[in-house]
């Protein structure tokens, strides 16, 4: 009893906390209230990330440990991006032309991190490999490749003439597939490659299981939305201006338009 | 150039994931699956989850649609229409798979707890790749040849 306690206090309550302090720190941008969402937010997540610590006996820890694994590369993938994005030609705020170059490999060094880690140091939780290793790690692969995939049509389809930026994009996607397959052949130090193949199949059932779910539950709310929508009445006419609300429009108007006024 | 609203090019935007997809699935029956029994079991636990977990979410949000749109009783019917199609998928999921517990899970509380971390990892990887993915997409489109919007005549 009192490990679930224990577990219910340093994992469960603080993985409710991290989006509820995010979306009280949006929900308002002035006073404290942007401070105090965001700090519950942090502490919340350095909880979940430190609860294989806290918490060894629960096994829901192996999810914060996998984590905590992960955040070393997202962070330099997530800068990566940023500074290849910014200091391209974008029309404010550019950054420095070696921003570019240094984005890139802080790109290419986060894959490698997570190429590492599979083929050599995987994290490892209880003397064994982290068992939501083998979830993540095949479904971002697999992830990326199709996302990738599905980005190629959408630039064909809503791009005017990117057909040059789908092709490198195109070749983006063969890298990964190509680096795919070639990890459903090669054995790592603690992953074989009969084990990968196996996960790929797996990690494809878990996530068109949540698309699948995910996408059930937005068409149940939308149908129901949509009944009471129908429902409405529809709006009632509104009676013409009177002189006052005219002479106001007017002011408003005289205010706004023109150019001659300081 | 066939306009963005035409039918015609819908295809553009699955086409690509699915043949990867389907390429990708044949490599891997070539070099061989191996042991893959749970997948349906695993492919009807994050179905059953998700929709648990977002319809909730969903269901929370009513209240505000309720509240804006003056109809008090949208999150009750909401509900209502949740727990049908709810009941509805594990009727279905329970009749074609049988029991859903995974070998490793030996109660059904241990289930759901597994399930919701399982939910997270798979909704973290699909979030970094989707990052990822967009990141580079817009890095490639700033770094383009810069092309002039209006030709001076």
């Amino acid at each position: 009893m009192e490990e679930l306690f224990k577990a219910a206090l340093l994992f469960w309550l603080p993985l409710m906390l991290v989006p509820t302090g995010a979306v009280f720190a949006l929900s308002r941008k002035e006073g404290s209230r942007p401070i105090v969402g965001w700090a519950v937010a942090l502490i919340s997540s350095l909880m979940v990330m430190s609860s294989w610590l806290t918490v060894p006996e629960s096994d829901s820890s192996a999810g914060g440990h996998l984590i905590l694994a992960i955040i070393g590369p997202t962070i330099l993938m997530a800068l990566g991006c940023f500074l290849a994005i910014f200091s391209g030609r974008i029309p404010v705020q550019r950054l420095p032309v070696y921003a570019g170059p240094v984005g890139f490999i802080s790109v290419l060094l986060g894959l490698a991190w997570l190429l590492m880690m599979h083929l050599d140091n995987p994290p490892i939780w209880r003397h064994e490999i982290n068992p939501y290793w083998l979830v993540w790690w095949p479904t971002f692969l697999l992830s990326v490749l199709l996302l990738s995939s599905f980005v190629i049509g959408a630039m064909l389809m809503v791009g005017d003439n990117r057909r040059n930026e789908a092709g490198v994009m195109a070749f983006f996607s063969l890298l990964f597939f190509v680096g795919l397959i070639l990890l459903l052949k090669i054995d790592g130090d603690l992953t074989d490659a009969a084990q990968m193949r196996a996960q790929l199949w797996l990690a494809t059932a878990d996530a068109v299981g949540t698309i699948l779910g995910i996408l059930f539950a937005i068409v149940t709310v939308a149908l129901v939305v949509a009944q009471y929508e129908r429902r409405l009445p529809a709006p009632g006419l509104v009676s013409a201006m009177n002189e006052e609300e005219k002479e106001m429009v007017q002011d408003i108007l005289n205010n706004n338009l023109g150019g001659d006024q300081e | 150039m066939t306009p963005l609203t035409s039918r015609r090019r819908w295809p553009l935007l699955v086409i690509p994931m699915i043949s990867c997809l389907a390429l990708l699935m044949l490599v891997v029956f070539l070099f061989g699956v191996g042991g893959v029994e749970e997948s349906f079991k695993r492919f009807a636990n994050a179905l059953l989850t998700s929709f648990s977990v977002v319809s909730a979410l969903l269901a929370i949000a009513m209240f505000s649609y309720a509240d804006s749109r003056e109809r008090p009783l949208a999150p009750v019917f909401t509900m209502l229409a949740i727990s049908v199609v709810g009941a509805l998928l594990s009727f279905g999921t329970l009749s074609v798979g049988g029991d859903l517990l995974l070998e490793s899970n030996g109660s059904a509380m241990a289930q759901i707890l597994y399930n919701v971390v399982q939910l997270l990892v798979v909704t973290s990887a699909l979030f970094i790749a989707g990052g990822l993915v967009l990141g580079t997409a817009f890095a490639i489109i700033t770094r383009s040849v810069e092309r002039t919007i209006f030709e001076e005549e």
